[in-house]
């Protein structure tokens, strides 16, 4: 045991003193093994387990310390399991053992319990057995003993570790300490109450107050300001109460008065019981960070408000997780909605590009993923799922790759160039037309660099205006010299300058025509603004200038003629005014355009008229209202009779005529109203219709008066002849009375027929012409028939129509007229067989001609001039008044026609009837 | 046997007429009226006594008081079963187609003839009236 002790005595550390303990038991104690164990308080585990000096793993010998510990719980110090170990741990060798004795000490300061086991086995057990009581108390001692070894040394460690956590606290604190004063972060310590015990140099530099100025104050009697936030103040001293950890970001007041923002973190510092001793407020001042961050959130927001207005889609794919995010707009142009979007959003993609490019939009993204570009420019067409409508994307990829060049994340960009594509299109189809346009313009352009030498010129332009030498209109810097020079070298006719840039030349063309062109000169201007060239557009004005000349004829022939017509005005004016009718010209809308002078002087009203309405001018005349708007209307001649009332109560009669004025278009141009007193007129009418009835009443009288004569004379004349025919009729006669008879006969004859030539004559005179429609064949059957029988000898008496043998005229006359005639021309036939009289009638465009023709004696030209004369009798044998041929003129006369007669002494005559054609009244 | 009635107040018209009848128609009736008013009292007593009328009328149209035309109004109202047979021809002097004209308006007039009645005029009317007769 002493060796135990003193060897015992040189350990310094339990787990040497433990196993020594172990090797000890059993020299001791002649046991066989033991084990000795350390448990600590409160816990389940055996720390420490020494079997015969080595340290074995408690685990196994489990279900052996279960055992004992049932039975040793309750004991301290020694105790024995007598009987036979129930041993159920792995390791079977223990089997071998029957008993066991054991210590058990628990030191409540050291915290550990102390187990000491002997174990003795079965063959050895009676050995044992005999000296056991002595074994107790020995192993009591031993077990007190190692227990109070165990304990110092423990308390060695103890002082050991309180000293190392002393000068490891020592170096922490030396380091702290230098961190703390070399930081530049503040550092404040405070007392438990919060009040500053010390705080480091940059504390002071960011808030600007020395440690002496804040000794002893609280922080944020100081440090806070009105805008410090409430809330997190608030956060502040609740943990600070509570004795925790906090971590706040402040708006701190320097002690200049300006603002920084502060980031806290307060530990508190706690004694070994819990108690408050300090707080550690380590402070940054993030001020910058903070403003960096605003930066970053305004550029951000700034950038999102970008992105938006210019609506780039952005989407990024990151391979590390597989996730794709698109943003809004991005949603947008695919049409799609966020939340009904449950598929892939790389398959909804797919989906939408046409597939004519998404072979080609395939191939690009795969060189991002071969690396063979880190990044794609791509322009192909989608089909937007909302509506259906194809969109072009303009769109950007990046591949970023990590430090190994592995692809990491692609992010997207896609804008919507639909509409710029679609104005593009336009903007390159107006540009086709505009080309198309200028191309086929008559414009000349010429463009000379610096020197004057010829780098574009149309040829369209100079082909068409034939100009020979187009070069000489190339003019350069300075056109107006040029152009002098041309003159004097005669390669143009003349110049004229309209500004400093435009001048009109008179150049000739490859047919010496003059051509008259106008040019407009430029300069050509690059990026930098410089003059890199001329360029002259040329106009060919040709036709304007002839135009321009023919202008200016025409204005002067225009001024001639408005001189003319001035004189002609002032010639109808004068006329209108001398007219001895009342004359006034109105237009289509019922004003007053003119009015003669008598007008004005008989109608007061319409002096000064001009402009006036008609319709308040005769606002009392409705019916010369009407009959103005009949002839409106209708476009034609109006005429009204009005009768007014003088003031001297005479009347007048007025008649008035309202004629339209229409021009080539048939539109209305004037009214031209004209009155005429028609006073005297209407007397006269009146005395003349009274004087027409008198002469009518004579007529008639007159005409009853010859007939009742004509009667009269007529009838006893008859009765002779009468007799005469009785006479002859009934009796036989004499020879010389018969001659007498005979010659009284012819007497009466005579008679009668000059009767009635006289009755044919004044009816001829007095009465009016009686047109009817009158077979002019069917006239001359009674004519031929009476005729027939007075030439016993025969005569051929024949008539040919030619056309229509219907004539319009008067019945009675052409009876009479043809009578006489052929009458005629039977009494003077000649005493030959072939005697004839031919009636021929013709119809000519104005008149019917009506020929008799006879072979008869004919008429000697002494008297074919005085045939038609009155009582004028040719020959002595003439039978007849001699008014026979004077009827017929006279008849002819009212026929308004012509009577003539061809004629040859001892052939024949012609007479020929001009009869004018006649319609009847109701024609 | 012809009957003719003659009316014309020109009695020596009258004779000449009559003669002339009586020349070229022997046996022939031939009855002188001087005026209208005699003639249509005659025909009245013809109708009074049931007789026929005679085949032929000469009418002189120029009467005083009444006239042809006045005569064949009155005549007119005559029984037609009487009328019918008569022919009756407008006699004047005058050369007034009117009157010609007029006479025609009578579907009673047969004819219009000229004074004189001459045997040949005589000899047509027979003609004519008899050849219209044998219709």
């Amino acid at each position: 045991m002493s060796d135990f002790n003193s060897a015992a005595l040189k350990t310094t550390d339990t787990k040497q003193l433990l196993a020594l303990t172990s090797e000890a038991i059993v020299d001791i104690f002649e046991v066989e093994t033991a084990y000795v164990f350390e448990k600590l308080s409160g816990a389940d585990q055996y720390l420490h387990l020494f079997h015969d000096g080595i340290e074995v793993v408690c685990d196994k010998m489990r279900p052996l310390l279960d055992d004992i510990e049932v039975v040793s719980s309750q004991t301290q110090g020694t105790g024995a399991i007598r009987e036979g170990l129930n041993l159920k741990t792995e390791l079977h060798y223990l089997n071998q053992f029957a008993k066991a004795i054991y210590f058990r000490y628990t030191d409540v300061d050291a915290g550990n319990t102390l187990l000491i086991i002997g174990m003795v086995s079965v063959k050895n057990e009676p050995l044992y057995r005999k000296l056991e009581p002595r074994q107790d108390s020995i192993y009591n001692v031993f077990g007190q003993q190692v227990q109070s070894l165990l304990g110092n040394i423990k308390k060695s460690e103890q002082i050991q570790q309180q000293i190392n956590t002393i000068s490891a606290s020592e170096l922490e604190l030396k380091k702290l300490s230098l961190i703390a004063t070399k930081t530049k972060n503040g550092v404040i310590i405070t007392d438990n109450q919060g009040r500053i015990e010390w705080a480091n140099d940059s504390f002071s530099e960011s808030s600007g107050f020395s440690l002496d100025e804040v000794i002893g104050k609280k922080p944020k009697e100081f440090l806070h300001g009105p805008e410090t936030d409430d809330n997190t103040r608030e956060i502040l001293s609740e943990a600070l109460s509570k004795k925790k950890n906090v971590e706040v970001t402040l708006l701190n007041y320097h002690k200049s008065g300006s603002r920084y923002y502060n980031q806290l973190e307060i530990t508190p510092v706690l004694d070994e019981q819990g108690n408050l001793l300090n707080f550690i407020s380590l402070q940054k001042d993030i001020t910058d960070e903070i403003r960096a961050k605003e930066e970053i959130l305004r550029i951000n927001s700034r950038f999102e408000q970008i992105a938006e207005k210019s609506q780039i889609g952005i989407w990024e794919r990151e391979f590390m997780d597989n996730t794709i995010v698109w943003n809004d707009i991005l949603m947008n142009q695919y049409g799609v909605k966020r939340n009904e979007t449950k598929e892939d959003l790389v398959a909804v993609w797919r989906t939408c590009v046409h597939p004519d490019d998404l072979q080609h939009v395939l191939d690009s993204q795969q060189k991002l993923y071969s690396k063979e570009a880190e990044s794609v420019e791509l322009e192909y067409r989608i089909k937007r799922i909302n509506d259906g409508q194809w969109r072009y994307l303009k769109t950007l990829t990046i591949a970023e790759t990590d430090e190994q060049g592995e692809l990491q994340r692609l992010i997207g960009s896609s804008v919507d160039i639909t509409e710029t594509r679609l104005s593009q299109e336009k903007l390159r189809a107006s540009e086709e037309k505009y080309r198309r346009i200028i191309e086929n313009m008559n414009l000349g352009l010429i463009e000379t660099n610096l020197n004057g030498e010829l780098i574009f010129m149309n040829e369209l332009f100079f082909k068409n205006t034939s100009i020979l030498h187009p070069q000489h209109l190339v003019l350069g810097q300075n056109p107006e010299l040029a152009l002098q020079q041309r003159v004097i070298d005669k390669d143009i006719v003349s110049f004229r300058k309209i500004d400093d840039e435009v001048f009109e030349i008179e150049i000739l063309d490859s047919e010496e025509k003059a051509l008259h062109l106008l040019v407009s000169t430029g300069n050509v201007l690059n990026q930098s603004s410089k003059t890199s060239g001329y360029i002259n557009i040329i106009l060919d004005i040709s036709s304007e200038k002839q135009l321009n000349i023919n202008f200016e004829r025409a204005l002067a022939e225009r001024d001639s003629y408005l001189k003319e017509v001035d004189t002609l005005k002032q010639f109808y004016e004068n006329v209108l005014n001398n007219s001895p009718a009342k004359i006034a010209v109105i237009t289509p809308d019922l004003k007053v355009a003119f009015y003669n002078n008598l007008l004005a002087e008989q109608e007061p009203a319409w002096a000064n008229s001009e402009g006036k309405s008609i319709k308040d001018l005769l606002s009392d005349r409705q019916d010369f209202l009407s009959k103005i708007e009949a002839s409106l209307a209708s476009l034609k001649l109006v005429q009204l009779e009005e009768k007014m009332t003088y003031d001297n109560g005479e009347d007048k009669y007025i008649l008035r005529n309202i004629l339209p004025h229409v021009n080539q278009k048939n539109e209305l141009e004037y009214l031209v109203i004209s009155g005429v007193n028609i006073s005297e007129l209407k007397e006269i009418q009146s005395s003349v219709t009274t004087k027409n009835e008198e002469l009518k009443k004579i007529n008639t009288e007159l005409d009853n008066f010859v007939y009742s004569v004509s009667h009269d004379l007529r009838s006893p004349l008859l009765a002779i002849k009468g007799l005469i025919n009785l006479i002859f009729q009934t009796s036989s006669l004499d020879k010389n009375v018969e001659t007498y008879l005979k010659l009284a006969e012819d007497s009466v004859l005579r008679l009668d027929s000059t009767i009635q030539e006289i009755l044919d004559y004044s009816r001829n005179a007095r009465l009016d012409l009686e047109l009817k429609e009158v077979d002019l064949a069917k006239l001359v059957e009674p004519i031929f028939a009476d005729l027939k029988f007075s030439a016993p000898e025969g005569i051929e008496l024949e008539i040919e129509i030619d056309g229509n043998p219907r004539i319009i005229t008067d019945e009675t006359r052409m009876s009479v007229l043809l009578k006489n005639i052929i009458g005629n021309a039977v009494k003077y036939r000649r005493n030959i067989p072939e005697a004839f009289v031919k009636v021929h009638v013709s119809h000519g465009d104005t008149s019917t001609f009506i020929r008799i023709e006879d072979n008869g004696q004919g008429i000697t030209q002494k008297s074919l001039t005085k045939v038609f004369d009155m009582f004028y009798r040719g020959t002595s044998e003439s039978i007849g008044t001699g008014l026979g041929l004077y009827l017929c003129k006279e008849i002819v006369d009212k026929f308004g026609g012509k009577l003539s007669v061809n004629s040859e002494w001892g052939q024949g005559s012609t007479f020929i009837i001009e009869h004018p054609h006649k319609t009847l009244a109701h024609e | 046997m012809n009957k003719f009635v003659l009316i014309d107040d020109d009695t020596t018209m009258n004779l000449v007429h009559s003669t002339t009848i009586k020349h070229h128609h022997p046996g022939s009736e031939v009855l002188e009226f001087k005026s209208s008013q005699r003639g249509l009292d005659y025909f009245k007593q013809l109708i009074a006594n049931d007789e026929d009328f005679p085949e032929f009328l000469f009418l002189d149209i120029n009467m005083p008081e009444i006239n042809g035309f006045d005569f064949l109004q009155a005549f007119n109202k005559f029984p037609a079963e009487k009328t019918k047979g008569i022919k009756i021809f407008m006699i004047t002097s005058s050369l007034d187609l009117r009157d010609r004209e007029k006479a025609f308006n009578f579907d009673t007039v047969y004819g219009f003839v000229c004074k004189p009645i001459t045997i040949r005029t005589l000899k047509e009317i027979l003609v004519t009236t008899e050849r219209r007769m044998d219709f």
